[in-house]
């Protein structure tokens, strides 16, 4: 990561370009990180938005290299997600639920169906039923695209511990989603 | 683990990555980016803003540039921590209007959440009632200058740097709290609920009605919760450590 660190550097002296190149590589792993927890595309498009712009107001404060930069871009994206919740659980114009539900066009509605294919919004539900830190790995690992190893970095946790969180939280999830009618071939 | 129990576990992560492969589209990503660069140059512009006024502020003194450099990075105790805060005061004399006024008292607030999170990141939490009164006394002046620009320039900008720089100000005052001693408690709830203002939230239009709600509710709890490690459901607190180093010398350069 000695390239990202470089980049931060630049970034926090005010050089645009570096911002921009720090923006290009980690906008999709955070889009991504986003579009599990919600399970809808486009509201996780707006709210990678405002992450990276929380970024680019609050980087001058950031100290660190480019892991804790990494590490530190996340933690903005879970601290957005648990205050989009927050608001939505304080409405009372009207019940917002903020956890996604089934689309209506899903293929199959849910009463039609004995078994259903695995889709966004079911996981998202599902995620938010293990431990926050079995989630975190497990979006980590298989929607940001991280490495165990850069896992363990941005989580500040030793290897040995990212697996064996990914490990459970993957039996945990199935047995939740198989719950759920998920079908497994 | 054998191969063969790690076959469900190994399906469900490939049935996983393949679901949230998605790309977006190259119009938001290019949105996104220019959103991103826009407030990095506008960050950009009131820091050198920021530190032009403070270098004019050290001149009327007969202070250089380095005291005048060394003064933005003072905690409360260090010698120049008098300058800096006289420096900010220059700043708001020399604001004209409600959008500026409002500006430079965001400024100062966020200096003040600088300092907070300096303070707890090196376990200074004596001076904490110092900064968090300061704290205070800048957001009680920036509500009724931002309630006086929302009033005839709904859209200013200032409105929404406003609200988000609150909203992540009660964050890090809220993760604050659960590291601090507990004498240091209620001058961090004090500032907290400054943070919130009178409609007890931060950053919601004024035609929402708010209920009681504890501060620390995860996503609405429409299935039970299992056990296991960790509180499901509730994103784990920040590191104050990742976001600042221990103090050294200041690293931005003023700019040509």
């Amino acid at each position: 990561m000695d390239d990202v660190d470089a980049l931060v550097a630049r970034a926090r002296r005010g050089d645009g370009v570096a911002f921009g190149a720090l923006f290009d590589r980690l906008h999709p792993a955070v889009f991504r990180y986003l579009l599990a927890r919600l399970g809808d595309r486009h509201v996780a498009e707006d709210m990678a938005a405002e992450v990276f712009v929380e970024v680019a107001e609050r980087l001058h404060r950031f100290r660190g290299d480019g892991t804790g930069f990494r590490s530190w871009v996340f933690t903005i994206a879970r601290h957005d997600l648990a205050d989009r919740w927050r608001a939505a659980a304080r409405r009372t114009v009207e019940p917002v639920s903020e956890v996604p539900e089934v689309p209506e066009d899903a293929a199959e509605p849910v009463e039609e169906s004995v078994a259903r294919n695995l889709d966004m919004a079911t996981v998202a539900v599902g995620l938010e039923r293990i431990t926050a830190a079995q989630r975190e790995v497990i979006v980590l690992r298989f929607a940001s695209g991280l490495s165990l190893q850069e896992t363990a970095s941005v989580l500040g946790k030793p290897l040995t511990a990212v697996k064996s969180l990914q490990h459970r939280g993957l039996a945990a999830l199935r047995r939740i989603l198989e719950g759920e009618g998920v079908n497994w071939p | 683990m054998t191969e063969r129990e790690r076959e469900p576990e190994q399906e469900l992560a490939g049935r996983l990555e393949g679901l949230w492969a998605v790309e977006t589209s190259p119009d938001e990503v290019s949105g996104a980016r220019s959103a991103a660069l826009a407030a990095f140059g506008a960050v950009r512009r009131r820091r050198r803003r920021r530190w032009a006024l403070a270098a004019v502020s050290a001149a009327a003194v007969s202070l250089g540039a380095v005291s005048a450099a060394a003064a933005q990075d003072a905690m409360p105790g260090d010698a120049t921590y008098g300058l800096k805060l006289g420096m900010e005061r220059v700043e708001i004399g020399l604001a004209r209007g409600d959008e500026a006024e409002a500006e430079a008292w965001l400024d100062i607030a966020e200096t003040r959440i600088e300092e907070v999170e300096r303070a707890g990141a090196e376990e200074r939490f004596s001076l904490l009632p110092e900064i968090l009164d300061g704290y205070s006394d800048a957001v009680a002046a920036l509500r009724p200058r931002v309630d006086a620009v929302e009033a005839t320039q709904p859209d200013a900008e200032v409105l929404a740097r406003s609200a988000r720089e609150l909203r992540i100000h009660d964050g890090v005052l809220s993760a604050l709290l659960e590291v601090v001693p507990p004498q240091a408690r209620p001058g961090l709830e004090r500032a907290r609920d400054a943070t919130r203002g009178p409609r007890g939230d931060v950053g919601v239009p004024p035609h929402v009605r708010l209920p009681e709600v504890p501060p620390d509710t995860g996503p609405p709890p429409t299935v039970p919760a299992p056990e296991g490690e960790g509180a499901p459901g509730r994103p784990p607190a920040p590191a104050p450590s990742r976001e600042t180093a221990p103090p050294g010398p200041p690293e931005e350069r003023p700019y040509p």
